[in-house]
């Protein structure tokens, strides 16, 4: 299935320049490992990029400096070159399955296959949380097949990427790929589809707010306690 | 510039190499300079820089990439590690989770170097406004708020001003 929702343009540029922060930068770069239109996005930014490197006033830089520079191409080098993808995939895994989650994102979890990963229970729901320096909170989400998520906004804004199965909201079908974007307006209650367990990667700047009864409950009961 | 970087991939080329080094070093130094590199360690950050273009050059793709794109990535990732002691995650072209692209049409394939020219001259084109917009969010770390603090404009106004400059050069880009 091809992709349909992508990440605003905004946040592939932040990608690109090298600002955006880590954990939206993972969703970020395991979103292009699955779409080659985002990529294309991003390879002409990175090209922008290079034209204004090019178009820099060159600093000095003496003689001594391209001596130091050739004589340290001989250097082994300190740290060995990362793994190939190839060579750290477990043989449990079935090539191409939907389990399977692309690089950067496999490198911050135990595996490479989504179902040996070790999960967290939290009321219907498997987590994991993931290692991201910064503000943001990465996580990876598992809600059984036709599992809902209970009615809830959000103090911050949110992304999702879809690994496996789909979800609806109010606001569209995601399938693996997808990534929905979430601003501090949005409430809603996902529900994941039939068939196969969904799997997502979110990002979240602030906390998710239960809404409905529990909030002008919680609102008034802040206003007492103030 | 785009054909030295070529030679250093195809066949390790030093002669090659002491020429991009001569070209970019210095801009490569600006470019950290301006991304909040200290006077004492820039020139020690330039040659980590060059070190990994030299180390990763048999990933090179001269039909992808110029030699500029290809250096201003690695000097990005460099300061990103260096600078901000966080790290870069990138997608692994080898993965064989990775979605390939659909084989482009032969006429819709730029060659790297036209890809260079056309993407000069978009910049060229462009309202000095967007233009501004542009370099500071790639040669000064900054993020699109601070962009707008700086410049005493909206938000708004500095997303919409760099989405104009994309959209620009990307139309360029894809001319036949």
């Amino acid at each position: 299935m091809s992709i349909r929702f992508h990440p605003r343009n905004e946040i592939l540029l932040a990608y690109a320049t090298g600002t955006l922060e880590e954990a939206a930068s993972v969703l970020i770069a395991t979103h292009l490992a699955l779409c080659p239109q985002c990529r294309t996005a991003v390879g002409c930014m990175e090209a922008v990029g290079g034209a204004l490197l090019d178009a820099l006033p060159a600093a000095a830089l003496d003689d001594r400096n391209l001596t130091q520079m050739m004589t340290r191409l001989d250097e082994p080098a300190s740290v060995p070159a990362p793994a190939k993808a190839a060579d750290d995939l477990s043989s449990t895994r079935s090539p191409g399955t939907s389990a399977m989650l692309p690089q950067p994102l496999r490198g911050y979890v135990a595996g490479d296959n989504a179902a040996h990963l070790p999960w967290h229970r939290l009321m219907n729901l498997d987590y994991i949380d993931l290692k991201t320096r910064g503000r943001g909170r990465a996580r990876l989400l598992r809600v059984s097949p036709g599992g809902t998520i209970p009615y809830h906004g959000h103090s911050g804004e949110e992304f999702v990427l879809v690994l496996a199965g789909g979800y609806s909201d109010g606001t569209g079908a995601y399938h693996r790929g997808d990534v929905a974007s979430a601003d501090p307006s949005l409430r809603h209650a996902p529900v994941a589809e039939p068939g196969e367990a969904c799997i997502c990667m979110t990002v979240n700047y602030g906390v998710l707010l239960p809404t409905r009864i529990l909030a002008p409950l919680a609102r008034l009961f802040r206003g007492r306690v103030h | 510039m785009t054909a030295l970087m070529i030679a250093v991939a195809a066949h390790a080329d030093k002669k090659a190499f002491a020429r991009l080094f001569l070209h970019y070093g210095p801009r490569v130094k600006t470019y950290l300079m301006r991304q909040g590199a200290s006077e004492s360690n820039v020139e020690e950050l330039v040659q980590e820089t060059f070190l990994v273009v030299w180390r990763k050059a048999a990933m090179f793709d001269g039909g992808k990439a110029s030699a500029g794109t290809w250096i201003f990535t690695i000097a990005r990732n460099l300061r990103i590690d260096a600078l901000r002691k966080t790290r870069r995650p990138e997608f692994d072209p080898a993965d064989p989770a990775l979605v390939p692209e659909p084989e482009p049409a032969p006429d819709r394939v730029l060659e790297a170097g036209e890809a260079e020219v056309r993407v000069r001259a978009a910049l060229a084109q462009l309202p000095h406004d967007q233009a501004i917009a542009l370099r500071l969010a790639f040669l000064e770390d900054k993020s699109h708020s601070e962009i707008a603090a700086q410049l005493s404009l909206p938000l708004g106004t500095v997303k919409s001003r760099l989405r104009l400059a994309m959209q620009r050069v990307r139309a360029i880009l894809e001319e036949s």
